[in-house]
């Protein structure tokens, strides 16, 4: 057999080998890669709802931006029936704007006030003290600028956010049908 | 016997990737911020070369020599993306994403073509799995040396899975752990290194 055949036919014989491999492994691998990922991208909306199952991203105007509210989202269960919103927030605590801290606040069907909870922040001291004592109950009733002077810039931001927070979710009237075009 | 414990060292010791040949420098610089990455970075390594240098030694006599390089890269950029799906799956999340594209860039890695070039193409399987091991574990040793040294002096934790723990903290120098630091103290490493490997070599002499 003359190169010209024999070299394009080791080649191709070699990626189709090496491409049965990739195959193989992808399906393998597959299944788990993609529950991870759901697990990782929806790990906040598992924290705030054990029935979770779809969400659905909702506009939100910029004033709610400007307050600190990144995004807005109302879950749904196994059945599609909705079941609450989340908010997923990033404000300026005493750490500053280049370290801010991220937190998801969610509320059930009725809009009352369900769970907190913190995603991420750089504070430290007393204003990392503040966070980990925080709670869902602490935080209702606290009263803004009268705690522990350390921690206040951080308290003031956070429950400030939570405010607005509140009042966004307890005006919803109408409850909102899923739809498959708003899934994030 | 004596020929395979020397294949074995001399990928280990006298001819180490990092430390003496200088090839795979790129995860040596990238990934060696955190022992954790260096030790998964290296264990990716150890294995693509493992596996690399057996499969390349079994079909040695049948590779036409005019393809023998794009038959290199297809068989190590197939075992590359097998360990980086394997990886993505089963380790966990922020490990993998802090290793990010380096486990991608091992298919252009000096050492894994460099090997399979050199050596598994030209002698026999169990010869190359063990300079697969000695070169793999060489690179580990290299790898995991830096990062040891950057943690600690760079923060003066030292972290696993997600445990931190707090060795002198107070003293750390913080530039070992940013890019400059990385290129510093590989320098120191090497020095320090050769030092001691040309002291043995004088002295075995």
């Amino acid at each position: 057999m003359n190169n010209f055949i024999k070299l394009p036919l080791f080649l191709g014989i070699v990626g189709a080998i090496c491409g049965g491999v990739l195959t193989l492994t992808y399906y393998i691998t597959k299944d788990k890669i993609a529950y991870d990922e759901y697990i990782r991208v929806n790990s906040a909306f598992l924290e705030h709802f054990n029935d979770f199952n779809k969400k659905n991203i909702v506009n939100i105007n910029d004033d709610l931006k400007v307050a600190g509210i990144e995004n807005k989202y109302y879950v749904y269960n196994n059945n599609l029936d909705f079941i609450g919103t989340v908010y997923k927030c990033s404000v300026v605590g005493y750490a500053g704007v280049s370290n801010p801290i991220k937190f998801t606040v969610s509320y059930d069907k009725n809009g009352k006030e369900n769970h907190f909870v913190i995603l991420s922040h750089s504070e430290t001291n007393q204003g990392k003290i503040f966070l980990e004592w925080l709670s869902d109950d602490k935080l209702s009733s606290l009263e803004m600028g009268k705690v522990e002077t350390g921690s206040t810039i951080t308290f003031n931001a956070v429950k400030k956010v939570i405010d607005i927070c509140n009042e966004d979710a307890s005006s919803l009237i109408n409850i909102p049908k899923y739809e498959e075009s708003k899934d994030e | 016997m004596n020929n395979k414990k020397k294949i074995f060292l001399n990928g280990l010791f006298f001819e180490n990737p990092i430390f003496v040949v200088f090839l795979g420098m790129c995860p040596a610089l990238g990934t060696t911020s955190r022992v954790e990455d260096a030790f998964y970075m290296s264990l990716c390594v150890v294995m693509v070369l493992l596996i690399s240098n057996t499969f390349i030694s079994l079909i040695r006599k049948i590779i036409p020599n005019e393809v023998r390089i794009p038959i290199y890269i297809i068989i190590i950029a197939t075992i590359v993306s097998v360990v980086d799906m394997i990886f993505h799956a089963y380790l966990k999340y922020s490990i993998y994403q802090s290793l990010g594209s380096f486990i991608s860039l091992i298919v252009v890695n000096c050492i894994v073509l460099a090997r399979a070039e050199t050596f598994s193409s030209k002698n026999d399987v169990l010869d190359s799995i063990i300079d697969a091991l000695g070169f793999g574990l060489g690179f580990s040793f290299a790898l995991i040396i830096v990062a040891l040294f950057r943690e600690l002096v760079g923060t003066g934790f030292l972290t696993w899975n997600g445990q931190s723990i707090d060795l002198f903290s107070k003293y750390k120098i913080s530039l070992f752990s940013d890019n400059a630091g990385a290129f510093i103290s590989l320098g120191l490493l090497v020095a320090i290194y050769n030092l001691i490997i040309n002291k043995i070599r004088r002295e075995k002499r």
